[in-house]
C-alpha cells in the first residue's frame, strides 16, 4: 500500500467516505509533496469531530458528547497517574485538589451523557447494542473495580506487578470506555444532550480540566524547585482541555 | 486558525462562478493566487464549509462530487469580499497608489 493511501486511511471514516475517490485521486496526483499537508489535515480532522460530514445537527452533538467523554476519561487517567506520583496533589493543602477536579468533571460528564430513548424499537436496539458490548463492558468495569481496590493501597509500596496490573487495568478501562462511547455515536437508541445541557457540560468539563492543569503546573514549580514530570503532566492536561475548547467552538459555529 | 480561514475564503471565491469538484476548485485557486492549496487543506476547508452550511455537495458525477455555494455561503462570501475590498482600498490609498 502506498504512503498516500496509508495517510488517507488515517482520516475519520465519515470524511473519507464523503469525499471518497475525489480525495484519493487528488492526493495521488499531488505526490509525496502533499504528505506533510495530509498528516496535518488528518490530525486537524481528529481534533474536530463536530465538523465531520453528518446527517443532522443531532449527529454532530452526539459526536461532541462522545469526544468530550473520551477526553474526560483520558484526563482522569493522567490525573490519576499524577496523583500516584505526587500525593500532595490530592491533599487538602491547596484550595482545590485533583480529587475536587475529578468530582467537578464527573458532574460535567453526567451532564453531557446521551440518554436512552423510549419506544419499543429504541429499547430493542439498545439491548442488542448492550449485548454486543457486554464483554468489553464487563472487562472495563472489572478493570475499574480492580484499579479502585489497588488504588486505595499505597502504590509506591506495592509489589511491582501489582502496580503494573493497576496501570494496565486503568488503561484498559479507559480504552474500552472510549471505544464503547464511540460505537454508540449516531445510535438511534440514544438521544444526544440538548444544546443547553451540552454547552453547560462542556463549560463544567473545561473548568475542571483547566483547574487540574493549573494545580499540576503549579506543583511543578513548588518550593523553588522545578519538577519536569509535573510540568509535562500539566501540559498534557492543558492540551486535552484545549481540545474541549475547540469542540465547544465548533459546536457554536456549526 | 488564520490559515483555515484563508483556505475557506479561497474555496468560497472559487465557487462563485458555479459548482466545481475538488481538483477544479484547486485549479481556480491557482489561477487566482498562483499557488495550489495542499490536498489536506483543500478538503479540510470543504469539510468545514459544509459543516457551517456555506456549501453543499451535489450528486456524484463521474465519481466526483461537485460542491456549490448555498444562499448563506453567497451572503458570507459577498460580505467577506466587500470587507477585503474596503481594507485594500484604505491600504492602497495610504500607500499613495490608486486602487485598481
Amino acid at each position: 500500500m502506498s504512503v498516500t493511501r496509508t495517510l488517507l486511511r488515517l482520516y475519520p471514516a465519515s470524511v473519507r467516505e464523503h469525499w471518497g475517490l475525489m480525495l484519493e485521486t487528488d492526493a495521488q496526483s499531488a505526490g509525496w509533496r502533499t504528505w506533510p499537508n495530509l498528516v496535518a489535515a488528518v490530525v486537524d480532522m481528529w481534533l474536530h469531530p463536530v465538523i465531520w460530514p453528518a446527517e443532522s445537527i443531532r449527529h454532530r452533538r452526539h459526536r461532541a458528547a462522545a469526544m468530550a467523554l473520551v477526553v474526560t476519561v483520558t484526563i482522569f487517567v493522567i490525573g490519576r497517574a499524577a496523583a500516584a506520583s505526587d500525593s500532595t496533589l490530592t491533599r487538602h493543602s491547596h484550595v482545590w485538589t485533583l480529587t475536587d477536579c475529578a468530582l467537578l468533571m464527573s458532574c460535567g460528564a453526567i451532564l453531557i451523557l446521551p440518554l436512552p430513548r423510549t419506544g419499543r424499537q429504541a429499547v430493542t436496539t439498545l439491548l442488542r447494542k448492550a449485548a454486543t458490548l457486554v464483554v468489553p463492558l464487563s472487562i472495563a468495569v472489572g478493570s475499574l473495580v480492580f484499579a479502585w481496590g489497588v488504588g486505595r493501597a499505597e502504590l509506591s509500596s506495592a509489589q511491582p506487578w501489582v502496580a503494573t496490573c493497576f496501570w494496565l487495568a486503568l488503561a484498559a478501562a479507559a480504552v474500552l470506555a472510549s471505544r464503547i462511547v464511540w460505537t454508540t455515536v449516531g445510535s438511534v437508541a440514544l438521544t444526544p444532550p440538548g444544546p443547553a445541557r451540552l454547552h453547560l457540560g462542556f463549560a463544567v468539563l473545561i473548568t475542571g480540566g483547566a483547574l487540574a492543569s493549573w494545580i499540576t503546573l503549579s506543583a511543578a514549580v513548588r518550593g523553588g524547585r522545578f519538577d519536569p514530570m509535573s510540568a509535562l503532566t500539566g501540559a498534557c492536561l492543558l492540551a486535552l482541555t484545549f481540545t474541549l475548547v475547540l469542540t465547544l467552538n465548533d459546536l457554536r459555529r456549526c | 486558525m488564520q490559515a483555515h480561514h484563508d483556505a475557506q475564503i479561497l474555496v468560497l471565491c472559487a465557487l462563485c462562478d458555479g459548482p466545481l469538484h475538488g481538483y477544479a476548485i484547486n485549479t481556480a485557486i491557482e489561477k487566482m493566487t498562483g499557488k495550489r492549496l495542499g490536498v489536506g487543506s483543500l478538503y479540510g476547508a470543504l469539510t468545514r464549509l459544509e459543516a457551517k452550511g456555506l456549501i453543499e455537495s451535489l450528486e456524484e458525477v463521474a465519481r466526483t462530487r461537485p460542491v456549490h455555494l448555498t444562499p448563506k455561503g453567497r451572503q458570507v462570501v459577498e460580505q467577506e469580499l466587500r470587507t477585503m475590498a474596503r481594507v485594500a482600498e484604505v491600504g492602497l490609498r495610504g500607500l499613495g497608489v490608486e486602487p485598481a
